[in-house]
């Protein structure tokens, strides 16, 4: 099923370790409760993103080294908030001016 | 409880769904034409469970578990909409976040409804029609694969 996809940018939220996450994808119309966290590692996008699960508020996919595992663990409910904040006005309204759109 | 509500890898368990819709949705972020993502479809003869490999539904075991008539007990007491709220915070947070009502006369701390991780959990594991699967599943019990793009 063909979803709207809308990608925020993620280039401001702190680094740690050579570990930047530079944008999460939404996909929605139908919305589901999953989005897609692309990111660096030491400056190198990997082909594959990471899932998080925005219900949740967890990564579903992981990495093996453990400083950026809990730096991961850390930002997810940081990544959703930005989410509710931005896409759905903190408080469950929907609105598809923040980001930008895409098929 | 853990593994279902809050994601954590500290499982020994696998999630599964009886909901094709929902491993399409799995398997939708990231997926492209050229780099599609894959459903799998799985089906594991009952004679199979003894050897190595066992499925637990979790909403019977949860329940099972299940203090009915306990304080604070696995109920929630805020309106009924709450629920709502739990199941697709995303869009409906606001449901959450209100205040529970309280009785007339009542004292207490102006708070949100109560959600136990028992409630939580039920809540996450009909979501996703979600199975457990405990132990290694053979390859021989795959028995579909679906390109997701």
């Amino acid at each position: 099923m063909p979803h709207k996809q809308q990608i925020l940018d993620l280039s401001r939220f702190p680094s740690r370790g050579g570990l930047q996450f530079v944008s999460l994808t939404l996909y929605r119309d139908p919305d589901i409760p999953l989005a897609l966290v692309r990111y660096t590692l030491d400056g190198v996008e990997p082909p594959y993103g990471l899932r998080v699960d925005l219900d949740k508020q967890v990564f579903l996919d992981h990495f093996d080294d453990p400083d950026h595992e809990s730096f991961a663990r850390q930002t997810a409910p940081k990544l959703v908030e930005l989410v509710f904040e931005t896409v759905y006005d903190g408080n469950g309204g929907r609105s598809l001016a923040a980001g930008s759109t895409g098929d | 409880m853990e593994h279902i509500a809050r994601g954590t890898t500290i499982s020994p368990f696998v999630s599964l769904t009886k909901s094709f819709g929902i491993a399409r949705n799995y398997a939708t972020p990231g997926a492209s034409a050229t780099k599609p993502g894959f459903v799998y479809q799985i089906e594991i003869p009952q004679d199979r469970w003894t050897a190595g490999l066992t499925l637990i539904d979790p909403i019977k075991e949860v329940a099972a578990q299940l203090d009915s008539f306990g304080f604070p007990g696995y109920q929630h007491d805020g309106d009924q909409d709450f629920l709502i709220g739990v199941l697709a915070p995303q869009r409906f947070l606001k449901y959450t976040r209100r205040r529970a009502a309280q009785r007339p006369g009542d004292f207490g701390t102006p708070r949100a409804a109560l959600l136990s991780p028992q409630l939580e959990t039920l809540v996450r594991a009909l979501r996703d029609a979600e199975i457990l699967a405990l132990g290694v599943i053979p390859p021989s019990c795959v028995v579909g694969k679906f390109p997701i793009s």
